[in-house]
């Protein structure tokens, strides 16, 4: 045997899970497809730090590469006939330390790829996994792209969302196409004083713009998103691929062509294009873990729809696997009962019922509600409300789960009145 | 607003970098293909044109490794893989 534990892909969740088994003095090998971690990889990005430090105190590393501090979220809705809009405001001080960080992922992956460097772990950048090595049905390695065979004890697939380890490994099929949201994002160069005054930064006060409704959502789901850098500006569209009618570049430039948008992106230059596709998990979560292997974070199915947010269930999951694949080692026991400790962890935590809650706004809203207009304003409001009370609240899962509920239950009516009259009278 | 492969990849080219790969990452079975045209439409970098009912890969070299296509062709005629390592779409957003 090679290695104690193989991990592939260098994102969120396989550095620290390669970080957190090379601690505890396993041998490990870090593998990425990428010439460096985070080339190939896109994201908002905003990574919400509620109880981050807690569980991972070596995050908070004044070296750590961000963009900006954010403090809040601000909503806009757009009604249909894509121009009148209103605003909701998370209420939300200036605080140390912030909410969120926006981040670019070609400096951000490297910096954590790092820690699991430091910690021992061996990186192998340029190297694709092609398939995995099997005994029985046991996963015992992988297979490089140029062929080479690295056998380990344990192999932890936290390669993305496209996850070829996972199927090689059997864990799962081919997604259905009900399972895949794309995001399509510009970057935007700009000026740090353009910025400061299209974000209304004027009291160190930083937010980031979520944008529902409108006529750049295809089908009944999406929202567009303006995150603000240091000198750039992120812009992106999420819609599910099951509700894709028109091509995303399309919509993205609707959402381009709104007035405010249009303000707000005076000056600048789009110098970036990407395409990437997120989880939706309205089927549930994959199978995520089997004899000899674990999947994690994308690999394993772990977005939180709702908001669009994936690197906190990478974060956790990947330690999740650490730590089992630290006492399956110990005990000497990798097979599916050694590993199915994985599948407790991430059961327990706020993974699951992050999963759970997706899931079930997204059953709740297809079937409830069947009116396609005031479904998608739904829809939104749920997401922007949710977001709101949980990033003030500071909580990600319980939290959000029981707004939900009581908003369902009692702030729905509301709602559509209020975007009745709206409707009406104009914004 | 409708646009066809062609356009999109004159608006798109330029914006984003990639490494030359051995790998074809998407292929069209053309056996399989029903020349519904998905994929031509909906990719978003103008990979895909429709030719004599079937899907064509036009323009492999403007591939992101995205996988929409592999996911939303209604009878599995596209396949999908990541390239050799340290090649393909790459950014840098910094
Ligand atoms: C446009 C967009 C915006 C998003 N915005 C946010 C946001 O603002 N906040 C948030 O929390 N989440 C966001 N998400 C979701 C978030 O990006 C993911 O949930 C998160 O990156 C998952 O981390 P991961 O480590 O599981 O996978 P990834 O970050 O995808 O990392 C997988 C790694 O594995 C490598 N790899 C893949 N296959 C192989 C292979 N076969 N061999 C070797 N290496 C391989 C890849 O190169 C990559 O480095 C967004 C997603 C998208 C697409």
């Amino acid at each position: 045997m090679n290695y104690d534990v193989i991990v592939v892909g260098a994102g969120p969740a396989g550095s620290v899970a390669a970080k957190l088994c090379a601690d505890k003095g396993l041998k490990t090998l870090l593998l990425e497809m990428g010439r460096e971690p985070g080339e190939k990889n896109c994201s908002g990005t905003t990574i919400p730090l509620f109880n981050l430090y807690e569980d991972f105190p070596w995050i908070n590393d004044p070296e750590m590469p961000i963009t900006r501090n954010v403090y809040s979220n601000t909503h806009y809705w757009v009604f249909p006939d894509g121009e009148r809009w209103f605003k909701t405001e998370a209420v939300g001080g200036v605080v140390t330390p912030p909410r969120a960080v926006n981040v670019y992922r070609d400096l951000w992956d490297p910096w954590l790829a790092s820690k699991a460097m430091d910690a021992g772990a061996e990186l192998r950048k340029s190297t694709t996994v092609w398939d995995v090595i099997k005994e029985g049905d046991a996963v015992c390695g992988v297979v490089t792209h140029t062929g080479e065979k690295i056998r380990s004890g344990v192999v932890i697939a936290a390669d993305g969302l496209n996850s070829m380890v996972s199927i090689k490994a059997g864990l799962r099929d081919k997604r259905r196409v009900d399972e895949y949201g794309v995001c399509v994002k510009y970057d935007f160069e700009s000026t740090p004083e353009h910025i400061e005054v299209a974000f209304n930064m004027a009291d160190g006060q930083v937010a980031n713009e979520s944008w529902y409704g409108g006529t750049w959502s295809s089908g009944r789901t999406g929202y567009c998103w303006l995150f603000p850098n240091y000198d750039s500006i992120s812009v992106g569209l999420f819609t599910l691929l099951s509700d894709l009618k028109e091509n995303p570049f399309v919509l993205m430039q609707r959402f381009l062509e709104h007035p405010l948008v249009k303000t707000k992106l005076k000056g600048a230059k789009p110098r970036y294009y990407s395409v990437r596709n997120l989880n939706s998990c309205k089927n549930g979560v994959d199978k995520t873990c089997a004899d000899g292997i674990m999947a994690v974070g994308d690999a394993a199915g772990f977005t939180c729809v709702v908001e669009g947010c994936g690197i906190p269930a990478a974060l956790w999951s990947g330690k999740f696997a650490a730590e089992t694949a630290i006492d399956a080692i110990a005990s000497g026991d990798v097979s599916y009962s050694g590993l199915k400790a994985y599948e407790t962890k991430w059961k327990n935590s706020f993974i699951a019922r992050d999963m759970a809650g997706s899931k079930k706004t997204s059953d709740w809203l297809y079937k409830t509600v069947g009116a396609e207009g005031i479904g998608l304003f739904i829809q939104h409001a749920i997401e922007g409300w949710m977001l709101k009370h949980g990033w003030s609240e500071g909580g990600h899962d319980d939290a959000c789960r029981s707004l939900m509920e009581d908003f369902i239950q009692s702030q729905l009516p509301r709602y559509l009145k209020l975007y009745g009259s709206l409707y009406e009278e104009g914004v | 607003m409708k646009i066809t492969p062609a356009e999109l990849r004159e608006k798109v080219k330029g914006l984003y970098e990639v490494i030359p790969r051995e790998t074809e990452v998407v292929k069209v079975l053309k056996e399989e293909c029903n020349g519904c045209g998905k994929c031509a439409d909906l990719c978003p970098v103008g990979v895909y044109e429709i030719n004599e009912k079937k899907a064509e890969v036009v323009a492999i070299e403007f591939c992101q490794e995205c996988g929409l296509c592999y996911h939303v062709c209604p009878v599995g005629a596209i396949t999908f893989t990541y390239p050799e390592g340290g090649t393909g779409i790459v950014y840098k957003w910094a």
